[in-house]
């Protein structure tokens, strides 16, 4: 193989670039004909190239220029607009096709700011179905052994780049996509980086942005070069093919690995559910203001409604505004650990399942809700002389289990749709509210008929049922559609 | 073209099953005689043209996540879009009728003007997320919003008709009503292939607007 990286190769056969290489093992990385838009602005134009495993490629370029775009689509974060992108001989259309092919280093840490280093390292090695153990290991790598019990979020930027370095090494992919790594990082921890990179250089593939030329130059087996969106030939750097000989039959096994989702549907979803329990017992951010805000109402609604009180269905309905907007206030805040620093992108990344992550985010919302919901109904019962309402608690509960589980499941998906708005939170109750009303109907509804004649009614409990599984399977389906970047 | 005959058709089928139903249909309905009656015609079309497009956007956004041709997402587009504009035909015509006929513009416990406005308000809210997303081309998440709104859609229907509603339930089966069905026909007929040239028209559109801005975008 004379030239490492092929601009402008033959196009493939039998869509796959196994079939176009022939004999010769698969590429680490195979981009074919792959474009990518961000609204009209066209960030990657048409690319077709390939980089044999084992090299080491540096992408350089102005700012803008696309590396940044082009590292995360090789890693499955974004969706090409066109085009077909292959690691390892495999096809990556999301980022759990990566897990266990790639690690990819981005601007934002991906690690959750609530959780310690140690914990979130541990969290993305039980994704990655790794022991924990390597944990250690991989923080003994960074030199971070000592400080990765500290919270993420108190750590300086240095310290969460080299968190963010341990995580992509954690489960020792063939491919390492890094970009601007040493972006950050003082003299003695770039000077360490380089020394883990030149160790793992001929082992592993490694693709890395940089503005450094230098460091481009002598870091890399390869300079590839880009300037908006498009990929500009360069000459192989010195030694280039050499590095090529030697490491590209070794590697073809590793890179050519299974893309396994190492976490499946109940372990992502346990994992999720247990880390957001984890993190919500820790800050109590969102439960002590959702309950202030429902006392407040509570105060409040208590004032305008107090002639009514007793009455089953101003009662009924006082419960229920108390808990659609607790859940609103909720449901706002319910991504902020996810989004800040890209954290949810990192489960995706680390192979959990879309589905599972969706299934223990509304399991964690709908406990939340369900909390939510029975201290308000103990409020209202006390400030509006229902009594009643505590004593019929055990078929109060189904009612309020369903509705928890159906305004968690279709709250969860409107909570991403709304943050990829310009609105952000502001259009969530504007897209909730509305696919709310059967809940809404069939809870206020239940409420007053179980205060009337002391039973709960079939009619509104099959459309409970049927709202909290329609909207769960249906969640379950397109989350991983909102939650792409 | 094609879809400019679909649009001519419709709109001589509407002309028609206006001088029809103005000239032959009955204006009693419910034991009333009232000209604001035969709006009947143009509502319950109308209505029902509008409900059976959003499950065309709702397949149409299915399709296109399951495999995203843009044509799809355009298509999704302009039925949410066209559907919405007869829905809200469909309230205004049921509002006028109520205020003649029952003396009220709204009666909260009338299932078939909150169905529709419930459905107005989820329909408004996929609008506003595309005027509001952050990418123009975002069609994905507006794809993901019309799929979840098409099993609330459903379900809202059965929750509002568990209500019990003192007005009218299921106006063409009911006894105090005579359809002059010719009319009515040709009322549905018209009003869908208006729907379709309306759909057809506005997925061009899109297309157009996609093709512009690359373009400039290529030219830059």
């Amino acid at each position: 193989m004379s030239e490492l990286i092929a601009t402008n190769p033959v196009p493939p056969q039998g869509g796959s670039p196994a079939g176009y290489l022939g004999q010769v093992a698969p590429a680490a990385v195979h981009l074919e004909d792959v474009s990518r838009s961000f609204g009209h602005v066209l960030a990657l134009d048409r690319i077709t190239t390939q980089i044999p495993a084992g090299t080491t490629v540096a992408l350089v370029g102005p700012n803008g220029a696309g590396k940044s775009t082009l590292l995360a689509t090789i890693a499955g974060l974004v969706r090409p607009t066109s085009g077909s992108v292959w690691v390892g001989g495999h096809p990556v259309d999301r980022a759990g096709d990566t897990a266990a092919l790639a690690g990819a280093l981005t601007h934002s840490t991906m690690l959750y700011d609530r959780l310690s280093g140690r914990e979130n390292l541990a969290l993305h090695a039980r994704l990655h179905g790794r022991p924990t153990a390597q944990v250690e290991a991989v923080l003994h790598e960074v030199d971070l052994t000592d400080t990765a019990d500290r919270l993420v979020g108190d750590c300086s930027h240095g310290t969460r780049k080299r968190l963010a370095l341990a995580r992509t090494l954690l489960h020792d992919p063939p491919l390492l996509l890094l970009d601007e790594p040493f972006a950050g990082l003082d003299p003695a921890s770039q000077e360490r980086l380089a020394e883990t990179l030149d160790r793992l250089r001929g082992s592993h593939t490694i693709v890395f942005s940089t503005h450094d030329t230098n460091r481009a130059i002598s870091g890399a087996d390869r300079v590839l070069s880009l300037d908006s969106g498009h990929i500009v030939p360069s000459p192989p750097t010195s030694g280039a093919a050499a590095a090529a000989d030697a490491t590209c039959g070794g590697q073809s096994d590793r890179a050519s690995a299974r893309p396994t989702r190492p976490a499946g549907l109940l372990r992502s979803a346990w994992e999720v559910l247990r880390k957001d329990v984890t993190i919500e017992v820790r800050s109590r951010s969102i439960s002590t203001s959702v309950l202030v805000l429902a006392a407040l109402l509570a105060t409040v609604l208590g004032m305008a409604f107090e002639p009514l009180a007793g009455s089953p269905r101003a009662v009924s309905g006082i419960l229920w505004v108390l808990v659609v907007f607790a859940a609103l206030h909720a449901l706002a805040r319910s991504f902020d650990d996810d989004f800040r620093d890209d954290a949810l992108h990192g489960l995706l990344l680390a192979g959990a399942d879309p589905a599972g992550v969706y299934l223990g985010r509304v399991t964690s919302t709908a406990l939340f809700l369900l909390v939510i919901a029975v201290t308000s109904a103990a409020t209202v019962s006390v400030l509006f002389a229902a009594p009643a309402l505590l004593q019929l608690l055990p078929r109060l509960l189904v009612v309020l289990v369903l509705a928890a589980i159906g305004l968690a499941a279709v709250g969860s998906v409107l909570t991403l749709l709304s943050r990829h708005s310009r609105l952000g939170e502001t259009l969530l109750p504007l897209l909730f509210l509305p696919l709310a009303v059967p809940v809404l109907l069939a809870g206020v509804d239940s409420v007053v008929i179980l205060l009337e004649v002391g039973r709960l009614d079939t009619g509104w409990l099959v459309v409970l049922c049927a709202y909290a599984l329609g909207m769960v399977a249906a969640g379950g389906i397109v989350f991983e559609h909102a939650a792409e970047g | 073209m094609l879809f400019r005959r679909i649009g001519l058709f419709g709109l001589v089928a509407v002309l028609a099953a206006t001088v029809l139903t103005t000239t032959q249909a009955s204006r009693t309905f419910y034991g009333v005689e009232h000209p604001v009656n035969l709006l009947f015609y143009a509502h319950v079309s109308v209505a029902w043209v509008g409900f059976a497009g959003l499950l065309v956007a709702a397949l149409a956004s299915a399709a296109y996540l399951h495999n995203p041709v843009e044509r799809r997402t355009w298509i999704a587009q302009a039925a949410v879009r066209v559907s919405f504009a007869f829905i809200t035909l469909t309230l205004i015509t049921g509002m006028v009728w109520g205020r003649f006929i029952w003396n009220s513009w709204w009666e909260w416990s009338d299932i078939r003007l909150v169905t529709a406005l419930v459905v107005w308000f989820v329909y408004a809210g996929h609008l506003l997320f595309h005027q509001q997303a952050q990418h123009a081309t975002d069609y994905r998440r507006g794809a993901v919003f019309c799929v979840l709104a098409s099993i609330s859609v459903p379900i809202t229907v059965a929750s509002t008709r568990l209500w019990q509603s003192p007005f009218h339930g299921t106006t063409l089966a009911s006894d105090g009503v005579t359809v002059h069905a010719p009319a009515f026909a040709l009322a549905l007929l018209g009003a869908t292939a208006v729907y379709a040239y309306l759909v057809l028209l506005r997925s061009r559109l899109h297309q157009a607007e996609h093709v512009t801005a690359r373009s400039r975008e290529f030219a830059r």
